[in-house]
């Protein structure tokens, strides 16, 4: 215990998050170039025994160059935003009641 | 004749070998960043197939972890062996990717359409409708007892 309690204390963990533009595509006059970001984040004790790593990628837009003019059209993950909205209703709702008990519990206290 | 055939004894590595840069875990460190420049643009965005008039780019998400963990373990004396012998290490990962969208590149313009995952949608949907029920019940509770007073 008092060994892993040593590794947990030593751990750096590093982040980066970096935007990454692809190589253009040429489809008719049109011009597209792909946008994504990746995030890096790693966890390691320096010369030590542990490490653990993770790596998420994922579409941000498409730049499209028509005519000289630069239109970005931005890429959404229609099933995390559905995904995102039970979520968001869980919380309120959390809220509400989590608001409602400490109005009761205000007032009791001040009648008592 | 038949002489058996000997194997040449592999030595154990020392302490101070140990340390050397191929048992460092700074590598699997330098892996790991080395793995976001490879789950980047080329991941993401797929090879444009054309379909009549058309150009289609598939778009996903991915992501990758792991990690490795090592140990080295004392002789009985509580000390360090001159080489060390008895030495464990680990480790595991996964990589996952999903589909995000689809972009449609015809001659009217580019459209980018998304990608619904259903089954990750139904999944979640069970586990999110209980929480609800349960958010629902929990608020529905507090307003009774609230009246009550």
């Amino acid at each position: 215990m008092a060994d892993l309690l040593r590794i947990a204390r030593a751990l750096r963990p590093a982040l980066s998050v970096r935007t990454l533009q692809g190589q253009p595509l040429m489809v008719g006059e049109r011009q597209i170039t792909p946008i994504a970001r990746s995030v890096c984040l790693t966890v390691g004790v320096p010369h030590g025994p542990l490490a653990l790593g993770w790596v998420w990628a994922r579409p941000i837009a498409v730049l499209e160059t028509w005519q000289g003019r630069v239109r970005r059209i931005p890429i959404y993950d229609a099933t995390r935003l559905v995904l995102a909205i039970p979520l968001v209703i869980s919380i309120l709702l959390l809220l509400a009641t989590a608001s409602i008990s400490r109005k009761r519990n205000t007032r009791l206290r001040r009648r008592a | 004749m038949n002489e058996p055939m000997t194997q040449p004894q592999a030595q154990a590595p020392t302490p101070a070998e140990m340390q050397g840069p191929q048992y460092e875990t700074d590598a699997v460190r330098l892996f790991f960043e080395s793995m976001a420049s490879v789950v980047g643009v080329d991941t993401v965005f797929g090879d444009p197939v054309t379909a009549g008039n058309q150009v289609v780019i598939p778009v996903s998400e991915s992501s990758m972890g792991g990690g490795v963990g090592v140990s080295y373990f004392p002789d009985e004396h509580g000390q360090m062996q001159q080489r060390i012998i008895r030495a464990g290490a680990g480790g595991g990962g996964a990589a996952n990717t999903r589909p995000v969208a689809a972009i449609v590149i015809s001659p009217e313009g580019v459209r980018v359409k998304p990608i619904i995952d259903a089954n990750r949608l139904a999944l979640s949907g069970i586990t999110s409708t209980a929480a609800l029920w349960q958010g629902v019940a929990a608020l529905v509770k507090a307003l009774r007892k609230d009246r009550r007073r």
